[in-house]
């Protein structure tokens, strides 16, 4: 591992994972503020005034009223998992696509390092500041919630629905770094890493809002991530297991079709 | 050191390379001539390892260069068209090539000093003549035993060029292996010992530089005192410009023109030599594939 090319990685991206991290901060305390026990029962009234499809579609539906339970509906349940997604898709091309794109790989290929070598770096830097990210917010909230609220406590499934939702973040910039290192061209890698994330997350918006459209849930990944089920100490293995699965196969993918394809510089 | 037999490459329907032979030994330099889009870049792109071509094989250092990529420590290589990583400095850019690559910044900086180049700004900010500077730099810092130049004095002013030219000569005298694309007639010459031309993905020609000199066609006008017979010049292209004054062609030794002047009283005599690269071009335009 050259630390040299990782740190490179880490400060030419800066801005927009700083900007994300901080746009995730500000969504996590705005809705900790937002939270009161006494007062939850108001607020679903208000929130059950609103089109059912719509709080369906955006997932801000509650399973207990628990704190954990409040911010599994109203953050994780759509938040969460849409604001880092802006991230890998912005890393992710960068880093591959856009470099081939410019020509400006063809210093890092005539370096002596593999082209293996070069995405895995790649990936290992996207995979390590995506965990400083979702760090940063689980120690942010922590803090967070031990000024506000007196005796309201965030327990271990708060670390492990930010493991599961780091495991599915992981699986969606894979997937886009897959795009990004084996299309031939940027503009379509451009288009795959925007475009299959979005319709993905319209297909799960479309299968929440009723049975009849249940089906369609097999055609997205974000129904991979459900972080109600950690609240509800359910077991998410199977969940949990498809997605490093698919992170592993589209890791291979990504590092054999990155090496196999002529790169036009 | 670099072998390339029956390589062909296609992009998509258009042909990039046809059935592309040559070798080049070590301590040759080979200059690589042809319009734009004759397969110049292609060329430097298999043998740089970038793309594999369709058929036929690439070697380089004895390896395949799409499959290992350690011989690129022993290569130098400036694309055509030179990008760098964005959002750094000319020196955090040689820094980290220099981290990837393993090699001290010792030539790094013998070569920014003989460019006259400032390392310390950001490289969004360089004229085209510096980051082509940058783009030698980069290439030549680990000491290669091989370079791969594709263009190298696009965009570089004569005075730089003329700096190029210098460096390319002293890295020749070092021994090492070279191959050089370029637009350039007069760069080709200076520098090259074979010279390479291609067209439409083909290789038209390659002979020695040594050898396009010796075949160099020479023109003559010759005025004499005595009316001109033409057949006294058979074989010379003569042609007659007044009944006094005749024009002819020839290559190698000029011992027949002399032999047919013998005869004459000779006013005037006037050498006009045909410029190689007129000569060259004619190699070309023949299109005669080898």
């Amino acid at each position: 591992m050259n630390l040299k090319y990782v740190k490179y990685l880490v400060f030419s991206n800066k801005v927009v994972w700083i900007a994300i991290t901080f746009v995730l901060l500000f969504y996590m305390s705005s809705i900790m503020m937002m939270y009161d026990p006494t007062t939850v029962d108001a607020m679903m009234g208000y929130i059950e005034a609103l089109p059912e499809a719509m709080i369906k579609a955006l997932n801000f539906q509650m399973v207990d009223f628990s704190f954990l339970g409040f911010l599994s509906g109203y953050y994780y349940g759509f938040l969460a998992m849409t604001f880092p997604l802006i991230f890998s898709m912005m890393f992710t091309y960068k880093v591959v696509a856009k470099t081939i794109d410019n020509n400006s790989i063809t210093h890092l290929l005539t370096s002596g390092r593999s082209r293996l070598t070069l995405i895995l770096h790649a990936w290992f830097t996207y995979a390590v500041v995506l965990g400083i990210m979702i760090s940063l917010l689980v120690a942010a909230s922590y803090v967070m919630a031990g000024m506000m609220f007196e005796g309201v406590t965030l327990d271990v499934r708060f670390i492990y629905i930010n493991l599961y939702l780091y495991g599915f973040h992981l699986m969606m910039g894979t997937l886009m770094m897959m795009f990004s290192a084996i299309l031939p061209s940027a503009s379509l890698a451009l288009g795959a890493i925007i475009g299959v994330p979005l319709t993905s997350m319209v297909f799960d918006m479309v299968a929440r809002l009723g049975e009849d459209l249940s089906w369609v849930r097999f055609a997205s990944l974000h129904t991979l991530f459900d972080a109600d089920k950690v609240v509800l100490q359910e077991s998410i293995l199977s969940q949990s297991g498809i997605m490093f699965g698919l992170i592993a196969l589209f890791l291979i993918i990504t590092l054999f079709g990155f090496k196999k394809r002529d790169i036009i510089v | 050191m670099i072998e390339l037999v029956r390589c062909s490459y296609m992009y998509g329907n258009q042909v990039g390379l046809k059935e592309v032979s040559l070798s080049l030994n070590q301590g040759r330099v080979l200059g690589l001539l042809g319009p734009n889009g004759a397969g110049k870049t292609t060329l430097c792109r298999c043998i740089s390892g970038f793309i594999k071509p369709s058929s036929g094989s690439v070697t380089v250092l004895g390896v395949n260069p799409f499959e290992d990529t350690l011989h690129h420590l022993q290569m130098g290589y400036v694309a055509g068209e030179l990008s760098f990583l964005e959002n750094v400095s000319a020196m955090e850019h040689i820094k980290l090539m220099a981290s990837l690559k393993g090699c001290s910044l010792e030539l790094a900086r013998h070569y920014m000093k003989l460019f006259d180049f400032n390392p310390n700004k950001k490289i969004k900010t360089y004229s085209k003549g510096n980051k082509q500077k940058l783009g030698l730099i980069l290439a030549l810092m680990h000491d290669p035993s091989c370079l791969i130049l594709d263009e190298p004095s696009s965009g570089l002013d004569p005075l730089l060029q003329m700096t190029l030219v210098e460096v390319l000569l002293e890295l020749k005298k070092q021994g090492k292996t070279m191959l050089l694309s370029s637009h350039y007639f007069d760069e080709i010459l200076k520098v090259c010992d074979d010279i390479a031309v291609l067209k439409e993905g083909q290789l038209v020609s390659i002979m020695s530089v040594d050898e396009l000199y010796a075949t160099q066609l020479k023109q003559f006008q010759i005025q004499t005192q005595e009316l001109i017979t033409l057949s006294d010049f058979e074989g010379m292209k003569p042609r007659l410009v007044s009944p006094h004054k005749v024009q002819v062609e020839l290559i190698g030794h000029l011992t027949p023109l002399f032999e047919q002047l013998k005869g004459y009283t000779v006013i005037d005599f006037q050498h006009h030599e045909k410029s190689l690269e007129d000569q060259f071009y004619a190699i070309y335009d023949r299109g005669t594939n080898v």
